[in-house]
């Protein structure tokens, strides 16, 4: 024997405990399911066959009985019951070519002529043709015959009846037919089982393998639809919506902690050096301007972060309860007025271009800050247009807030790099900002499922915020 | 009569920097340093004012507000936390804060607005809309400001500025407490926006020949009110 037996008992134990678990498997219960409704249905349509194809032989043996029947009546018309009895006298001689049971009583049921010795004692007359055992004379034994009786007007009782012998073959070997029917049916019902099985099996194992793909790291991985909009293809498609959000969030996440780390690093190995100086200075000198620097610079890293968190959130969809009616009028001309000192200073004039009633439903604080990042931008990098414009405008369901100037304006291959997170237009970074002005708008108007565009205004930059108005964005999904 | 302040902090460097700077400010302070410890004190000892952290061992910062504010207690609580986030300050104000602010702080920001959450508290009752400071009037009905018999010419977003400086005259308020209080923003929207709405204020409040009213605090803020007032001084101290 190789290796330790196993006793029988836990043989049979482990068998029965696997079919067990079969059973419980979602597969398992799906073919036995499976199996039971197919033969459900095959088995009523096989009894409907077995008592159709019944009716049919029976009404076809009735028909040459009934025929002889009404001759035998036909001679009692003709020649009372003295006909009658030598007609069934007659026919009882060629009974047994035929195969016919016959008898003729009078009133008190002695027998007149016939291949029957007595009346049947529980055989009522008249009645229709139905099937009963009958015993001839010269017969070994009862055989089934298919009989009808009448009473005559004369008080005479006369049975007429054919052997069912072939309906018991007949029966016989429609049994057979409809067991093996049914036989065949079980193989077809289990194959059909595991087809379905197999199907479904193969449906989930596609979905489960994008499900390991991307556990594996391949983020990028989908289901393939099949665009039919069933269940299986609708359960495909949100899983694509969620792995596409897990996509944006891990990429997003990437991003932020890769530039972060980069973004932070300067400003402080710029505070590391200013302490090693501080330290290596003699004793009591004045320290006053070097702890400035270093406010300054921890100053700058705290933006940062606050800025680079503040988009993270928004892109990741969190702060949607916040959302509450926003005057968008009321706000351009704020921030209108807000920036006017400054804009004064610098030479450029703000204009405010809106409907008064022009609203929507968002974050007041965010939104703010994304059109204050804008402003702020026109009034860095688009001073000498000397003119800025807040312009809120609707289009369709959308609504659209622009802010532009009348400088230079960014090349349209740049566009794009200038929205992205730390992108600056300004390799050196000496500008003061820390290039997530333009990423905080765009992940605000996200976070409203809107959009962010940098548009030509030619001369100038449009920088153009579009948000869903109230009614589409409080119908929008809300998490 | 000395004000208490209960600091709820589980970092001992913070707390112990807030004991300092609030006892430097005039208050008694209790320090608790988990949130179950907070919740007890802020339950037992008649305290003035609550600087609640976030997060903290036992049970969280907005847990002992809510369960605060369950009681029925309406002490003024400033929330000072890392966690900065638009959103979750507006959870924080929405669990019953009067003021949200992000760690790291400015000492002089904490206590200029503890000032203004107790000013507030003690002048809860009284709806005045007739302002005064010394020879400066403000009438917020017929938006009127008259320094010294003299009518100020003021756009009324001046007039709300003012307004705001007159009911927390004598205190120092913070850039970032103008904006919030008077613009309704809470972005940073650079330091410069402020100081040109003040300076024009200033212009029309402070003429020639009269005494200066509205006085500038180095690395604070500003000041309504005459001069020789107790200053700050203590600079922009940072946690």
């Amino acid at each position: 024997m190789i290796g330790p037996a196993l006793p029988i008992a836990a043989i049979g134990d482990l068998a029965s405990r696997r079919k067990l678990r079969f059973l419980r498997s979602t597969s398992g219960r799906f073919a036995v399911l499976h199996i039971v409704f197919s033969l459900a249905c095959t088995l009523p349509v096989l009894l409907f066959v077995f008592f159709q194809i019944d009716r049919i032989i029976i009404a076809d043996f009735t028909r040459p009985l009934e025929f002889r029947q009404s001759n035998l009546e036909r001679l009692y018309a003709e020649g009372g019951i003295a006909g009658l009895t030598a007609a069934v006298e007659n026919r009882a001689r060629r009974a047994h070519r035929d195969q016919t049971a016959i008898l003729l009583v009078d009133r008190q049921g002695r027998s007149l002529a016939g291949n029957l010795s007595t009346w049947p004692q529980d055989l009522p007359a008249p009645q229709d043709w139905t099937p009963s055992r009958l015993l001839r004379n010269g017969g070994s034994e009862r055989e089934e015959f298919l009989v009808r009786t009448v009473r005559l007007p004369s008080g005479h009782r006369l049975l007429l009846g054919g052997l069912l012998d072939n309906r018991a073959d007949v029966h016989r070997a429609i049994l057979l037919a409809l067991l093996g029917a049914f036989i065949l049916a079980m193989p077809i019902a289990l194959l059909g089982s595991l087809a379905i099985v197999r199907e479904m099996n193969r449906m989930v194992a596609a979905i489960a393998i994008v499900g390991q793909h991307v556990g594996n790291g391949d983020l990028s991985s989908r289901a393939a639809l099949d665009g039919s909009g069933d269940p299986i293809d609708r359960l495909r498609s949100s899983l694509n919506t969620l792995l596409d959000r897990i996509e944006v969030l891990v990429a997003e996440h990437r991003v932020l902690t890769d530039a972060l780390a980069h973004d932070l690093r300067s400003p402080l190995t710029r505070v590391h050096i200013q302490v090693t100086r501080a330290q290596a200075d003699a004793a009591g000198s004045d320290q006053t301007a070097r702890f400035q620097a270093i406010e300054q610079e921890v100053g700058y890293v705290l933006r940062i972060l606050d800025g680079a968190l503040e988009i993270s959130r928004a892109e990741a969809g969190i702060g949607r309860g916040n959302f509450e009616q926003l005057d968008l009028n009321v706000m351009l001309h704020d921030l209108c007025e807000i920036y006017q000192p400054l804009a004064t200073g610098a030479g450029v004039t703000i204009t405010v271009v809106c409907p008064a009633d022009l609203a929507t439903y968002g974050d007041r604080s965010l939104v703010a800050r994304a059109l204050a990042n804008l402003v702020d931008n026109a009034l860095k990098y688009g001073a000498e247009g000397h003119a800025i414009t807040l312009e809120g405008s609707v289009a369709g369901d959308e609504i659209h807030l622009c802010v532009s100037d009348r400088a230079a304006g960014i090349p349209v291959e740049r566009r794009s790099e200038a929205i992205h997170k730390f992108g600056r237009l300004d390799p050196a970074r000496t500008t003061s900002g820390s290039g997530l002005g333009l990423a905080l708008v765009k992940a605000v108007a996200s976070l409203h499922r809107g959009r962010f565009e940098l548009e030509d205004n030619s001369p100038g930059l449009r920088a153009r915020m579009i948000l869903p108005d109230r009614h589409t964005a409080l119908s929008s999904p809300n998490e | 009569m000395t004000r208490t302040i209960l600091v709820v902090e589980d970092d001992a460097e913070t707390a112990a920097y807030l004991r300092t700077g609030l006892e430097q400010g005039g208050y008694r302070v209790e320090v608790a340093s988990d949130g179950r410890q907070g919740l007890d004190m802020a339950r037992h000892l008649n305290v003035d004012g609550i600087v609640l952290d976030r997060m903290l061992p036992e049970m969280d910062g907005l847990s002992v507000l809510t369960a605060l504010r369950q009681d029925g207690r309406d002490t003024p609580v400033i929330i000072l936390s890392a966690i900065g986030s638009t959103d979750e300050r507006v959870r924080g104000l929405r669990a019953g804060s009067d003021d949200y602010l992000v760690k790291p702080f400015a000492m002089l920001e904490l206590l200029a607005r503890l000032e203004v959450l107790q000013r507030r508290r003690l002048a809860q009752q009284v709806v005045s809309t007739q302002l005064t400071c010394l020879d400066l009037t403000l009438d917020l009905i017929a938006s009127r400001a008259e320094r010294a018999g003299q009518v100020l010419q003021l756009q009324p977003r001046a007039i709300q500025l003012l307004e705001f400086l007159m009911r927390n005259q004598g205190q120092v308020v913070t850039r970032s407490m103008i904006f919030q209080k008077v613009w309704n923003y809470d972005f940073d929207p650079g330091t410069n926006v402020i100081d040109v709405y003040v300076s024009n204020l200033r212009k029309e409040i402070d003429r020639e020949s009269l005494p200066p009213l509205l006085h500038t605090i180095r690395g604070a803020g500003y000041r309504l009110g005459s001069r020789g007032e107790e200053d700050f001084a203590t600079g922009a101290a940072t946690s």
